[in-house]
């Protein structure tokens, strides 16, 4: 089963070049890869049918951390649910409801086949009742991809997949795993409250294993071509490469994949993004935080040394930006109030507070009054939405007080250096100003 | 293992009435906006006869008691 590609030399990055498939595609496809020329370029699709303990015993040479956003290991994802086996539903999450992130959809354009190979391991080993690919309807090019990318596979799946969408009107925490359940329950699409282990009682009541699509294309992968052609490239205990998005500091968005460990530097070296344009960027989306470029341009992408250093790459997105960190922090900060479900009271009550304060923050003087208020705010906020969205603004709330000693010092002292024109780290059609 | 009512509650079903605090004030607090934040889970003996009565007055039975472990 083991292919003969391990001693292939592998891009260390691929800039609008490979995607995943490093070292077997020479250019990533402009448009879909069908499904004859996927099989035909991965080989007989049938040796990578495998059992679970076959996955396991992958995943035990070669983690796979999950590419939704938390990184969770997939070994322990599937012996959580494996009590579960003949009773699942299985969900390929590809809604990525992160505005930054670009990686899923570029994934999903040019090789729907290796996500549905994914999705269709995992639920054959674990007997999966029904098996969705879960997207956003707004993409249409996307949706329209997947859908042809269905008809072609007809009935070659032991189980059937099924195309989801998720309602366009739910914003940012429609990519919420209990969303997902929401939305292909038919109950709207937005976060709901399931007491206790929601994972037991998603959609239909079953026991519901969602994963992002990335995961599964790197599952596809593992299974096919084995642990040794998969740690072929990468390093320590983590294997094999990863989709990004980097957003450079004009805002030009780009899908890149790259080797597990890659330092940032060398990213950025390759997007021809300088040290110097660049005043603050945000490391793992809006779950992330903004950091200073120092920090940046020192930081190497694997799991466990972001961990280590308490930070965290999320859906992989990095965007970068000329503008002062603390004006991008109350931008970041209104988005993410605009865009609550609307649900919980400390979200869509303490959210708008938290950004108005922010937005003072920065345009006005800083003042320990002003800090403590935000401290206060963000501690009531925390732990008390009925998903993590409002957690992610705390934390992102939290980190650039931290990280940005000097430039409140500044702003208190003379106010902000910078002209700060529109940003690029929240959608356009937001408007800057108070609540 | 000995399984002892807790107070939960709902976020997204809760509106903020804020009875539960007020007959509950041992264990829940309101919020700067008016929610009810658990200070302490466990009910004891002694509140179980007003906790129930808070779970079946919660406008929006966003409050549960439930035994758990």
């Amino acid at each position: 089963m083991e292919s003969d590609t391990s001693s292939q030399s592998f891009p260390r990055l691929a800039v609008g070049g490979q995607l995943l498939i490093a070292g077997k595609v020479a250019v990533m496809p402009h448009e879909a890869l069908s499904f004859e020329d996927h099989s035909a370029l991965l080989g007989s699709a049938a040796p990578y049918f495998n059992s679970l303990h076959h996955i396991k015993k992958h995943l035990a040479q070669c983690e796979i951390y999950g590419r939704g956003g938390a990184a969770f290991p997939l070994s322990r994802k599937l012996s959580a649910y494996e009590p579960y086996k003949g009773k699942l539903v299985v969900v390929a999450n590809g809604s990525e409801s992160e505005y930054l992130s670009g990686k899923d959809a570029a994934l999903l354009s040019r090789h729907p086949h290796l996500v549905l190979d994914g999705l269709s391991i995992l639920s054959s080993a674990l007997g999966a009742k029904s098996a969705y690919i879960h997207v956003k309807s707004s993409k249409a090019s996307m949706v329209g991809t997947v859908e042809r990318a269905l008809e072609e596979r007809g009935s070659f799946d032991p189980v059937t997949l099924e195309l989801s969408f998720s309602d366009s009107e739910v914003g940012y925490p429609g990519g919420v795993e209990t969303a997902v359940i929401s939305s292909i329950s038919g109950m709207g699409g937005k976060p709901i409250y399931i007491p206790s282990r929601p994972i037991l009682r998603g959609i239909k009541r079953r026991p519901t294993m969602i994963s992002n699509v990335e995961t599964l294309a790197q599952l596809a992968l593992l299974t096919r071509f084995g642990g040794a052609w998969f740690s072929a490239v990468g390093g320590g205990n983590e294997a094999g490469t990863r989709l990004m998005t980097v957003v450079s500091p004009t805002g030009i968005s780009n899908v890149i994949e790259v080797v597990a460990g890659t330092s940032f530097s060398e990213v950025f070296d390759a997007l021809s993004i300088y040290r110097e344009s660049v005043n603050c960027g945000l490391l793992g989306g809006y779950f992330g935080q903004l950091l200073d470029p120092d920090k940046l341009w020192s930081l190497h992408s694997g799991v466990h040394t972001m961990k280590k250093a308490g930070l965290s790459l999320g859906a992989g997105v990095v965007a970068l930006s000329q503008r002062c960190p603390l004006v991008e922090t109350a931008q970041i900060l209104k988005y993410l109030a605009n865009e609550t479900s609307g649900q919980c009271g400390p979200c869509y009550m303490g959210l708008p507070e938290l950004a108005s304060l922010w937005w003072e923050l920065s345009t006005a003087r800083v003042t320990q009054k002003l800090i403590d208020r935000i401290m206060r705010v963000g501690e009531q906020i925390r732990g008390r939405g009925g998903c993590a969205m409002p957690d992610g603004a705390v934390m992102l709330s939290a980190a650039s007080l931290t990280n940005f000693r000097q430039e409140l010092l500044n702003h208190q002292s003379s106010g902000c250096s910078l002209t700060n024109g529109g940003s690029h780290l929240i959608p356009t059609n937001i408007t800057t100003g108070r609540n | 293992m000995a399984r002892i009512s807790k107070v939960f509650i709902n976020p997204i079903a809760c509106n903020g009435h804020g009875m539960c605090a007020e007959l509950l004030p041992e264990l829940i607090e309101l919020d700067d906006w008016g929610f009810p934040v658990i200070k302490r889970k466990e009910v004891p003996a002694s509140l179980l006869e007003i906790a129930r009565r808070a779970e079946r007055v919660c406008p929006t039975l966003a409050l549960m008691i439930r035994e758990a472990p």
